[in-house]
C-alpha cells in the first residue's frame, strides 16, 4: 500500500470488509515494514476467529494477557449469541478502556499509540483496547528548575502522565483538557489545558485555530509549537513560557493562562507569557516574600549587568575614559599595555570564548563539564592574562556579565545577542551607541505581544496591584488580583 | 527583500562610520599635569605624562615652545606618534612670572580648549622644569600636588584654590597656591 502523505488519514476511505483473513492481511500489509508489530490470532471462546494487533514494547504485556487474551480465550459463548463487537466489549473483555470504531485511521492510531486492536471474524467494526505500557523516564526533578523549597516533581515524556500530574494539583471540574493531533507522520498528541472560568475564551479559540493550521511532518518537542504559533519576528524573547514542573503549570493556569502539553516531551508551554515572568521563579512563591523580592530585584539587576557591562566598560576604556577615576584609568592602561589586540576585539573574543565554554559545558557529561569549566574558566583565563593575550579588566567585565547572565536563564538568547550588539555599538559609538541600542531595544520590547497581550503589560499598565508580583513579590494576603490580561481579575474574595 | 536591503544599508552605515572617537587607553600619553612658563616672550609648555610601556607605567616629560599656546599644543600633538589624553590632567602649574591678566588669558584658553576636565587645579611654581623633573620623583608630581592640596588645611587654601570650572574674570587678582621642591621634598606654600 502506498502512503500519500505519510499520515494515517490516508486510509480514511478504507474500511474493514468483514472477511477475517482479508482484513488481517490488509492490516499486516499496512505495517509490513514494521518489525515490532505483533499479531496474535486466537479463537474467542474456542469458536470465533479473532486477531489482536499490538506493538511490542508499547503495550503492558501482563495487562494484555490478563485482561484481553485470557478473557477472550476463556469466554463462554452460548449458541444463540451473536458474537459481535458490542457483546465482546460489554460481556467478555475485562479491560478498562475499550472503544468500538469502524474508521481505519482510528484503528491504526490506536495500534501506533500502544493500544491493542481486536478484529473479530465477520465484523466490519473493530475494538481498540487500552493496553498502553511503554517505559517512561519516571518522575524526577528537572535540572533547569531546581528548587531548595517546594515541590520537586517534574514532567517526563509521557503526555498522559503529565496531564495526571497537573490534574492532581487542580482537583476541579473547571480544568478543561482538550486533545488535538498534530504532525502528518508523528501524529503527536497535543493537550490544551485551561481553567474554564479563568482563561480567555478568545485566546483559547485563537490557539486552537493556529494549532489546527499547523502542517508539519512531526512534532517532537513543544518548541516546534512555540516557534510556529508564538513568536513571529520576536527572535530575542520567548512569547510562550516553558516549564517542566506541574506546580508551575498549575500556578499559571490559576492565573488564567493556557498550557499546551505535548506528548513525548517534558516541556510544557504556557501562554500568554509576559516579560516579567522571565524574572520569576517558582521558588519565589515557596520562600519568604521578602527574600523572594530581593532575589527578583537581583535578577532584574543581573539582566542589566549581563547585557550592558561589557559594552559600557568598552565605551569607557575606548571613548570616555575621562569618566574613569584617574587611578583606575592608570591601572587599566597599565594592565592593557602589551596586549596585542584592541579592546573591542578583545571584548568580542572573550564573549565568544565564554559562549563556546557554555555550549561545550552543556553538551558534556556532568563530571566532565566540571573539569571543562575549571580548565576553560580558570586555567585559560589565567594563562591568557599572563601571556598578555587578554587584559584582566576586560576579563573581569566579561566574566561578571557572563555570571550575571546565568541568573536569568529564560533570557539566555536575549542576553547573548544584546551583549554582543551593545559591545559592537559601544565600540563604534561609545555611550551614544549604548543609549541608541537601549532605546531601540525598548521600542522593540514594547511592541511584542503574546497572544494578544502586551508582553510588557506589567510595565505599561503599572497599577499597584499589578506591580505586587512584578518587580517585587508581596505576600499572598496582599495579592488580591490576577494579572491584568485576565478577564476574571479578582483573585481574593471574588464570591463574597 | 526590501527589508533585507534596508537592513544591509543600515549595517553598511554602521560599519563605514569608522569608529569615530575610538581610542585605546594604553596607546597614548596620559597627561597628568601641565606646566606653562614664558621666557623671552615665548611660551613654553611642559607636560608630565604617564605612558604604558610593556609591563610598566613610566613617567615622561614632554615640552614645546612657541608664540601662542594654540600652536604649542598643535606641535606637541603632531610631534608625538602617540596620542595625548588630557582628561586625567590634575594640575596646571604656571610659573610665577605671569601677570593676573596673562593668567586669566591662559586659563581662559585652556578652559575653552575642551581638552581638560574642569576640576583641574591651578597652582604656581618658581620653576616649571624643576617641578616636573622626573628625577625628583618616581611618581607623578601632578598627583602628588593633588594629594598635598587635599591634605592641606582647607581654611588656609580656600581662597587660593582655583579650578577651571570657576568663572574667569580679567579683573581678578589671582592668589594661587604655590608648589615647589625644597630639599627634594614637594612643599605647598
Amino acid at each position: 500500500m502506498i502512503l500519500l502523505s505519510g499520515s494515517v488519514n490516508d486510509y480514511k476511505n478504507i474500511f474493514l470488509s468483514g472477511n477475517f483473513n482479508k482484513d488481517v492481511t490488509m492490516i499486516k500489509n499496512i505495517f509490513c515494514r514494521d518489525a515490532i508489530l505483533r499479531v496474535r490470532e486466537i479463537k474467542i471462546g474456542g469458536k470465533v476467529d479473532a486477531a489482536l494487533f499490538y506493538m511490542d514494547g508499547m503495550v503492558n504485556s501482563s495487562l494484555l494477557g490478563e485482561t484481553v487474551i485470557e478473557s477472550l480465550i476463556r469466554a463462554k459463548i452460548q449458541e444463540n449469541i451473536l458474537l459481535d463487537c458490542d457483546y465482546t466489549q460489554s460481556s467478555i473483555l475485562f479491560a478498562v478502556d475499550v472503544a468500538k470504531t469502524d474508521r481505519l485511521p482510528d484503528m491504526l492510531r490506536a495500534v501506533l499509540y500502544g493500544d491493542t486492536l481486536l478484529i473479530i471474524d465477520g465484523q466490519k467494526n473493530a475494538l481498540t483496547i487500552d493496553t498502553k505500557g511503554w517505559r517512561t523516564r519516571g518522575i524526577s526533578e528537572p535540572d533547569g528548575e531546581r528548587v531548595l523549597q517546594g515541590p520537586r516533581e517534574g514532567f517526563d515524556e509521557a503526555g498522559l502522565q503529565n496531564l495526571a500530574m497537573i490534574r492532581r494539583k487542580l482537583l476541579t471540574p473547571d480544568l478543561c483538557i482538550e486533545q488535538m493531533r498534530i504532525g502528518r507522520r508523528s501524529d503527536t498528541h497535543i493537550f490544551i489545558c485551561y481553567l474554564g472560568s479563568l482563561a480567555d475564551k478568545n485566546t483559547v479559540k485563537r490557539l486552537k485555530t493556529e494549532l489546527s493550521k499547523i502542517d508539519i511532518d512531526g512534532i517532537l518537542d513543544s518548541n516546534y509549537i512555540s516557534e510556529i504559533v508564538g513568536c513571529g519576528y520576536n527572535f530575542l524573547f520567548k512569547t510562550t513560557g516553558t516549564t517542566e514542573k506541574p506546580d508551575v503549570v498549575a500556578a499559571r493556569l490559576l492565573e488564567g493562562r493556557i498550557a499546551v502539553v505535548v506528548d513525548g516531551t517534558p516541556v510544557v508551554l504556557t501562554l500568554p507569557y509576559l516579560f516579567s515572568e522571565n524574572f520569576q521563579s517558582d521558588e519565589d512563591y515557596y520562600v519568604d516574600y521578602i527574600h523572594a523580592t530581593f532575589s527578583r530585584l537581583l535578577r532584574y539587576f543581573c539582566f542589566f549587568i549581563a547585557v550592558s557591562v561589557p559594552g559600557v566598560f568598552l565605551a569607557l576604556v575606548t571613548h570616555h575614559f575621562d569618566l574613569l577615576p584617574t587611578h583606575f584609568a592608570i591601572s587599566v592602561s597599565q594592565l592593557r599595555a602589551g596586549v596585542p589586540i584592541g579592546s573591542a576585539t578583545e571584548c568580542l573574543v572573550l564573549i565568544f570564548a565564554f559562549e563556546i565554554l557554555k555550549e561545550s559545558g552543556l553538551r558534556m557529561p556532568q563530571n566532565l563539564s566540571h573539569a571543562l569549566s575549571v580548565v576553560g574558566g580558570l586555567v585559560l583565563g589565567q594563562a591568557g592574562v599572563e601571556a598578555k593575550m587578554i587584559s584582566t579588566p576586560m576579563l573581569i567585565a566579561v566574566s561578571l556579565s557572563a555570571i550575571a547572565g546565568l541568573m536569568v536563564p529564560n533570557l539566555a538568547t536575549a542576553v547573548t545577542y544584546l551583549r554582543v550588539i551593545n559591545a559592537v555599538a559601544c565600540a563604534i559609538f561609545g555611550f551614544y551607541g549604548f543609549f541608541t541600542v537601549s532605546v531601540l531595544f525598548l521600542i522593540y520590547l514594547l511592541n511584542i505581544n503574546s497572544f494578544g497581550v502586551d508582553y510588557t503589560i506589567s510595565l505599561t499598565k503599572p497599577t499597584v496591584q499589578n506591580l505586587k508580583d512584578t518587580f517585587v513579590r508581596r505576600s499572598w494576603t496582599k495579592m488580591l488580583y490576577r494579572p491584568l490580561f485576565n478577564k476574571n481579575i479578582v483573585r481574593k474574595g471574588e464570591h463574597k | 527583500m526590501k527589508k533585507i536591503f534596508v537592513f544591509l544599508v543600515c549595517l553598511l552605515f554602521v560599519f563605514c562610520c569608522g569608529c569615530n572617537g575610538y581610542r585605546e587607553i594604553e596607546r597614548g600619553y596620559l597627561v597628568t599635569s601641565i606646566g606653562i612658563k614664558k621666557e623671552n616672550g615665548r611660551y613654553i609648555v611642559v607636560l608630565e605624562t604617564l605612558v604604558s610601556d610593556g609591563n610598566e607605567q613610566n613617567l615622561k616629560t614632554l615640552s614645546a615652545d612657541g608664540d601662542t599656546l594654540g600652536k604649542i599644543f598643535d606641535e606637541i600633538k603632531n610631534k608625538n606618534v602617540k596620542k595625548l589624553y588630557f582628561e586625567h590632567c590634575g594640575i596646571i602649574a604656571l610659573e610665577c612670572n605671569f601677570s593676573d591678566s596673562e593668567t586669566a588669558k591662559i586659563l581662559n584658553f585652556l578652559k575653552n580648549s575642551n581638552l581638560f576636565n574642569l576640576d583641574v587645579y591651578v597652582v604656581t611654581t618658581d620653576d616649571v622644569y624643576r617641578l616636573f623633573d622626573s628625577e625628583n620623583s618616581i611618581q607623578s608630581v601632578g598627583y602628588d600636588v593633588i594629594s598635598l592640596i587635599k591634605n592641606a588645611d582647607k581654611n588656609r587654601l580656600c581662597s587660593q584654590l582655583y579650578v577651571l570650572e570657576r568663572k574667569i574674570t580679567y579683573k581678578e587678582s589671582f592668589n594661587l597656591p604655590k608648589v615647589n621642591f625644597k630639599n627634594n621634598v614637594l612643599v605647598l606654600e
